[in-house]
């Protein structure tokens, strides 16, 4: 392979990509417009009002230690809700002005109350939840917990003289992010820059490999394969190239990210190397697409579906911290979970050099054996060509 | 003229594609300075016979060589003596006449004042310097197929393999091609040139030679009458099996 002539056609394919001004635009304009857009959608400026549970509380109890549990857990800080009736409560469910209600039985005071004192059957309190809102039930359940625990404590305590501030809890809580101090568990611009950079990144690997097999049905691609140049050395300049313009546009989209939306780069060596290997996986990506796909249509709608695929799976759009367990563990199989790991790490998460360096490895090892498949699958497709 | 001597040298070429045989044991040579005319009905298998001559098919049977050169085990060195028109336009429209050439020129290992040189020879031989730096895009239909024949000559090729370039032109493009060729055939580049048109073979090639079903059915210099040529330029019967 002769690195001049790989640079000769990197750099006509680069002066055929800026020959398009629009395209170039476009191509610039659409990672920073879907970060912005999956930033905005998904943003709660510092110090906003914290998640509130919408809720319904019946109570069907007409005991005092029932009613002092029903408004203790209306008044809560993390509930946005009031006492109703049960057929009201059950409507609002259905049309999903609440999210969940409880249901406080009759004698629950009382039960609860010898539950607490002499270790009895404690009441059976009911959680309705809308379907699939099987988070909003557990949370609700640690509330009520909370409440109930603390007005039967009450109960029990008051006639031994012990003071009302003894029955709140006896700890503080200061939570705290990997980055460090504050409430923010994600920053979700950072998350959506990385995120959408990388989807991108893919879906521009996908469009030079749609390229050339648009060259490749041309007489064009005769031409190149008659001038006394390998098809390594023609594989090489398109990787070259298209590498080229991803990096540029990781640059371009994160520049922006931080002028407009403050996202900053924690390990700057750890960014560059991630950005040099998201950049190999582009280029190797849209020489998979060229080898493998048989016509343009076809490949354009399998290389969608898969790199939508492992964009969703390889927490390009959400963190993988909230998909089901079994996809982060099938996630690590993925080059887009390696390298969203690394990129947001040294974004945000305050990953190092030593966090970064391994997950660039795992991205490059993917986009070198995305290169040899690519190579062999075109060697086989000349072979058979020829005879 | 003795095969020795030739540029280019068929030796029972055959080619294959699965089970259908396209050409069948062709033997051919093409001396220096000579224009040999490809004739056959579509189906004839005279692409694949140039695509052979190019390097892009593997025979089955059969050798190819250019000046004494495999395209197998001299790759490289057999394509720097090699020059390819295709049928349909191989250029980068988006690129300028100029671009295209030094593109393709920089390919060949030219460079500096040389590639200069060869580029504006390149482009007063196929009247295009008035328009070198206009994008290939702005062409006429004539001017695509002259810069097509330009890139493909930049680089002196000993052997030019032409397929139907002057397809879909006017008579004045077809001239102005023409009139390129005969100057190539001065400086002594060996033509190949793959057509269906028989007037266009005979006024420009030195030899006609036909194919049919893959195999050669008449060579003769052009000008000498070939018997039952019209029912031999004749379309192929589809799915007539062309194996022997």
């Amino acid at each position: 392979m002769t690195p001049w002539l790989v640079w000769e056609l990197a750099r006509k394919d680069l002066r055929l990509f800026l020959a398009d001004w629009r395209g170039v635009l476009l191509c610039f304009a659409v990672p920073i417009l879907l970060a912005s857009a999956f930033g905005a959608v998904f943003h709660r400026q510092p110090g906003a009002e914290t998640y509130r549970l919408r809720a319904a509380v019946v109570v069907e109890d007409d005991g005092p230690l029932a009613r002092r549990v029903a408004d203790a857990l209306v008044a809560s800080a993390h509930v946005e809700g009031r006492v109703l009736p049960l057929d009201e409560a059950r409507a609002g469910l259905d049309a999903a002005a609440s999210g969940v209600v409880f249901v406080l039985p009759q004698g629950f005071g009382d039960a609860l109350r010898k539950a607490a004192a002499e270790g009895t059957a404690p009441p059976a309190v009911r959680i309705l939840h809308r379907p699939g809102q099987g988070l909003e039930a557990r949370l609700a359940e640690g509330l009520l917990t909370e409440v109930a625990l603390r007005e039967a404590a009450r109960d029990l305590l008051a006639p031994l003289g012990v003071p009302e501030a003894r029955l709140e809890r006896p700890f503080t809580v200061r939570r705290e992010s990997l980055t460090g101090p504050g409430e923010s568990a994600i920053d979700v611009f950072a998350h959506s820059f990385c995120g959408m950079s990388l989807q991108y990144l893919l879906f521009w690997g996908m469009d030079s490999g749609l390229l050339l097999l648009r060259e490749r049905k041309r007489g064009i691609w005769k031409r190149l394969r008659t001038a006394p140049v390998g098809l390594g050395t023609l594989l090489a300049g398109k990787a070259l190239a298209t590498g080229l313009v991803a990096l540029a546009q990781i640059a371009v989209t994160f520049a922006f990210g931080w002028l407009v939306f403050g996202v900053t780069i924690g390990s700057l060596p750890g960014f560059v190397v991630l950005a040099v290997a998201a950049a190999g996986l582009s280029a190797a990506t849209g020489l998979v697409v060229a080898a493998l796909g048989g016509n343009e249509g076809r490949a354009r709608s399998v290389a969608i579906l898969t790199i939508l695929t492992v964009s969703m799976l390889g927490g390009l759009w959400l963190p993988l911290f909230l998909l089901p367990d079994w996809v982060q563990r099938a996630a690590f199989l993925l080059p887009t979970t390696w390298a969203a790991r690394g990129l947001e790490g040294v974004t945000w998460q305050g990953m190092t050099w030593d966090g970064a360096w391994p997950c660039a490895v795992v991205v490059l090892g993917y986009a070198a054996a995305f290169l040899l498949v690519a190579v062999w699958c075109f060697r086989r497709a000349e072979a058979r060509a020829a005879g | 003229m003795a095969r020795r001597d030739a540029v280019l040298t068929l030796d029972g070429l055959t080619v294959r594609y699965g089970p259908r045989t396209a050409v069948a044991n062709l033997d051919l040579a093409v001396g220096r300075g000579e224009v040999v005319g490809l004739l056959g009905a579509n189906g004839s298998g005279k692409s694949t016979t140039l695509s052979a001559c190019a390097g892009l098919v593997r025979p089955a049977a059969g050798a190819v060589a250019l000046l004494g050169l495999s395209p197998t085990r001299n790759a490289l060195a057999y394509r720097r003596h090699l020059g390819l028109v295709p049928q349909e336009p191989a250029v980068y429209e988006e690129l300028s006449g100029r671009e295209n050439l030094a593109f393709f020129g920089r390919l060949y290992g030219l460079a500096g004042a040389e590639l200069k040189r060869r580029l504006a020879e390149a482009l007063h031989f196929v009247r295009l310097a008035d328009r070198a730096d206009d994008l290939a895009a702005t062409y006429s239909g004539g001017m695509v197929r002259r810069l097509n024949l330009a890139c493909a000559l930049l680089h002196k090729p000993a052997l030019l393999l032409l397929d139907e370039p002057t397809v879909g032109l006017d008579v004045a493009s077809r001239e102005a091609i023409a009139d390129c060729l005969a100057l190539l055939r001065e400086a002594g580049t060996a033509l190949l040139y793959a057509t269906h048109h028989l007037d266009e073979a005979e006024a420009l090639c030195d030899r006609l030679v036909v194919l049919r079903h893959g195999r050669l059915v008449a060579d003769a210099a052009a000008g000498r009458p070939v018997p039952r040529l019209d029912r031999l330029l004749r379309p192929v019967a589809a799915g007539r099996p062309s194996d022997a």
